[in-house]
């Protein structure tokens, strides 16, 4: 089935609200059973599922973004399907510079505290 | 017309309505997982009994933050419609725009605990959310920087909806930039519940709303009246509310600053206050003043202003080749659009359309009719028979106020009869919409023809269940979301008892639902291939297979769980069940729907209409009715109870 155009425009920010998803429940779980108790190398089991899932989603995004960039270039010069690639392109570059500064903060704050 | 070529504002609603969809039902969910507690005793928000008034915080919120977005999306269309035409020139980054308001839209709905940054979280997760809250304000000030070069660009005058305009960069912008001081969550501690928020609050949202709205007023005052301003009232009248209001809350900075709290009538005498909250108080007045005189302004130009000529803006979007006042029909004919700014391209448009020289000229048999297009191509795709006038969606409204009455008096049962009373109104509205026999293309003019819809793809009706359904699935998110909270942050868990969870409920429950999705699969590929007695056959086998589904999730309040008013686990659970039940009935209705409907002649191969759309709803139900039961036995069947 052809994916209609118009689901472009909103591809990166839908990856970035389920990465916000994923990552937000993963917290809410960890600190109830008590994975920042378990240690793990140098930190502990629940910043690496933290970081682990920001890293994991931010592949994903970045090929979204530049296989819409091929898209794009693709598509007939004038025609409608290009410009709503190119909308789309930008916001699959917002959505995945918004995935890399919003969730930045598994790294550095404190996990549970 | 295509995406590329819609006017900017529609844009904005396009943007606003999808938020919508997706922003209210967690609300409503709050709202009822409130009434229930109120009428039920089900503890939902009873630290007592597991529950916590935290999760009535979170629904809010996430309702409540996008909320403040779907109020300023209309109002900066408004701006991003208004401002080019004041400056005489074309909007500057179009398409910049489009995708700042996309960005806008999902980022808004990942910042909602910064209204509960002092509730005691964790730092990782205010970190989450004050980085998306500062993130927000880098597609808004796209949408400044773009109508600031449209300024720049153009040959601005200083009409009335332009001074409104400058009006709302003045306020907003000092509203966006402490809306980005109170995102970093160190401030916010200080500034938090202090007059500093509410002084934030009513520059955002008078900025971003009442001084676009204001400004749009006027531009499309014309179009309401069919009149011209005469007098100077209304330059008066932005001035007494511009300077009223900016007295008004400006002091609130200061007086939160000064940590005077909000929501208090008294306060100490000598807590420095008082000569500030005196200026806020005379701004009030001054700003009521400025309201009044905006509404004299209007009656006088509505009574005795002169009429206006077509197009007094020389604005190229399409509402300006109407009439002045617009006749009920707004457009005798509709246009063919090529480009943005139609009236540019065609500048005799409206005399055009006015004779007939467009789609839909011609009154067929007093049907109301419009046309749909494919939103990427622009092409024709099906005419669209609207609703003639009914007293259904009247009746419906009182009804629906009578479930809603009836709750608040307690009276359960009038409650209960009255749901049965919609159900019959639904099957009755479906009956009178549905098509009875197939019909040839129809000439809809510029020697064009489309079929109805009802013969199309994406109808009317597909999309509104589609859309439908998108909200229903965000109160059932909500929902698993609360059952979740309430599991891993509550007081007071684990519940006394769990659910007596049962593998052969899971296993018939889902086999249940699993038939009834492929059964009107099955129905509608046998309605492809005009094999009515198949149809209807497996429509029936779906009604079956949802039966079966919901009486596997009815056995959990009927034998395995405790009461629900005993633990906030058990109600939560509970609430599930209901959910789920309530669209396998639905769904049910639907299915027994379409199988009479196939025997009375409601669906053709050409016609699949109805089948598609009950087909959305079984979807829809089995997927829920699923998860539910495998949210219900399937932690505990792994020990998650131990």
């Amino acid at each position: 089935m052809k994916v209609p155009a118009m689901i472009w425009v909103v591809a990166g920010f839908v990856g970035w609200a389920a990465a916000f998803g994923a990552i937000y429940g993963f917290h809410g779980i960890g600190c109830a059973y008590g994975w920042d108790a378990v240690p793990l190398g140098p930190t502990n089991l629940h910043r690496v599922v933290q970081v682990g899932a920001w890293l994991a989603f931010l592949p994903p995004l970045l090929l979204l973004a530049l296989w819409l960039r091929c898209r794009r270039t693709q598509a007939n010069e004038g025609g409608s399907t290009r410009w709503l690639a190119l909308v789309g392109e930008t916001t699959a570059w917002a959505g995945f510079a918004a995935a890399v500064i919003t969730f930045a903060p598994t790294a550095t704050t404190s996990v549970c505290v | 017309m295509s995406l590329d070529r819609m006017p900017i504002f529609a844009w904005y609603i396009l943007v606003t309505a999808g938020m919508m969809v997706v922003g209210f039902p967690p609300l409503i969910l709050g709202s009822i997982l409130l009434e229930a507690e109120r009428a039920f005793g089900l503890p939902f928000f009873d630290p007592d009994k597991g529950g916590d008034p935290l999760l009535w915080q979170h629904l809010f919120w996430i309702f409540g933050h996008p909320e403040v977005y779907i109020i300023f999306l209309p109002g900066a269309g408004i701006v991003s419609t208004v401002l080019p035409v004041m400056a005489r020139t074309k909007l500057l980054g179009y398409r910049w725009i489009i995708a700042a308001i996309v960005a806008l839209a999902f980022l808004s709905f990942g910042l909602w605990v910064h209204h509960m940054y002092a509730v005691g979280i964790p730092h990782m997760a205010l970190g989450f959310f004050s980085a998306a809250s500062a993130l927000v304000a880098i597609p808004t000030g796209i949408q400044i920087f773009a109508w600031l070069g449209t300024l720049w660009s153009g040959r601005p005058q200083l009409k009335l909806p332009m001074l409104y305009l400058i009006g709302f960069f003045f306020v907003f912008v000092i509203g966006g930039l402490t809306g980005v001081m109170i995102a970093v969550v160190p401030f916010d501690w200080q500034a938090h519940d202090t007059h500093f928020i509410v002084a934030h609050m009513h520059y955002v949202l008078v900025g971003g709303l009442v001084f676009p709205l204001l400004a749009g007023t006027y531009y499309w005052l014309p179009h309401f009246t069919g009149k011209e301003r005469s007098f100077k009232l209304g330059e008066a009248a932005f001035w007494l509310i511009f300077v009223g209001f900016n007295l008004t809350f400006f002091m609130m900075h200061l007086t939160g600053l000064l940590g005077m709290p909000r929501r208090v009538d008294v306060y100490p005498a000598d807590a420095g206050w008082t000569e500030l909250n005196l200026l806020s108080s005379i701004g009030g007045f001054i700003t009521a003043f400025g309201f009044a005189l905006v509404v004299i302004d209007i009656l006088q130009t509505m009574l005795a202003g002169r009429a206006s000529r077509r197009n007094p803006w020389r604005a190229s979007t399409l509402e300006w080749a109407m009439m002045l006042r617009p006749g009920t029909y707004n457009f005798v004919s509709q246009p063919h659009v090529a480009s943005r700014d139609p009236l540019d391209d065609v500048p005799d448009l409206d005399v055009r359309l006015a004779r007939g020289d467009g789609y839909l000229a011609r009154d067929r048999d007093g049907l109301r009719e419009t046309i749909a297009v494919c939103v990427n191509s622009g092409r024709i795709d099906y005419l669209a028979v609207v609703p003639t006038n009914s007293w259904l969606p009247v009746v419906t409204a009182a009804v629906t106020g009578l479930f809603f009455l009836a709750f608040l008096l307690g009276l359960y049962w009038v409650a209960a009869v009255v749901l049965a009373l919609l159900a019959a109104m639904g099957w009755i509205w479906a009956k009178k919409i549905v098509s009875h026999a197939d019909e040839g293309p129809i000439d809809i003019g510029l020697g064009e023809t489309a079929y109805v819809h009802h013969q199309a793809r994406f109808a009317p009706g597909w999309c509104g269940s589609l859309g439908l359904l998108v909200a229903d699935a965000t109160m059932y998110g909500s929902l698993l979301f609360g059952f979740a909270y309430l599991w891993t942050i509550a007081p007071n868990w684990p519940p006394p008892a769990f659910i007596d969870p049962s593998v052969i409920d899971l296993v018939v429950g889902t086999a249940g639902f699993g038939v009834a999705a492929w059964a009107m699969r099955r129905s509608l590929a046998e309605n492809g291939r005009g094999d009515r007695y198949g149809t209807a056959r497996w429509a029936f086998t779906a009604a079956a297979g949802l039966v079966i589904g919901a009486l596997a999730l009815l056995a959990a309040p009927l034998f395995r769980l405790p009461s629900p008013t005993s633990h906030a686990y058990a109600a939560i659970a509970t609430m599930l069940v209901a959910y789920t039940v309530l669209h396998a009935i639905v769904a049910l209705l639907m299915a027994l729907f379409g199988w009479t409907g196939v025997r009375a002649g409601y669906v053709s191969p050409a016609r699949s209409l109805v089948l598609r759309v009950i087909g959305l709803w079984t979807d829809y139900a089995a997927l829920t009715g699923i998860t539910a039961l495998v949210a219900l036995h399937v932690p505990i069947l792994l020990g998650a109870g131990q």
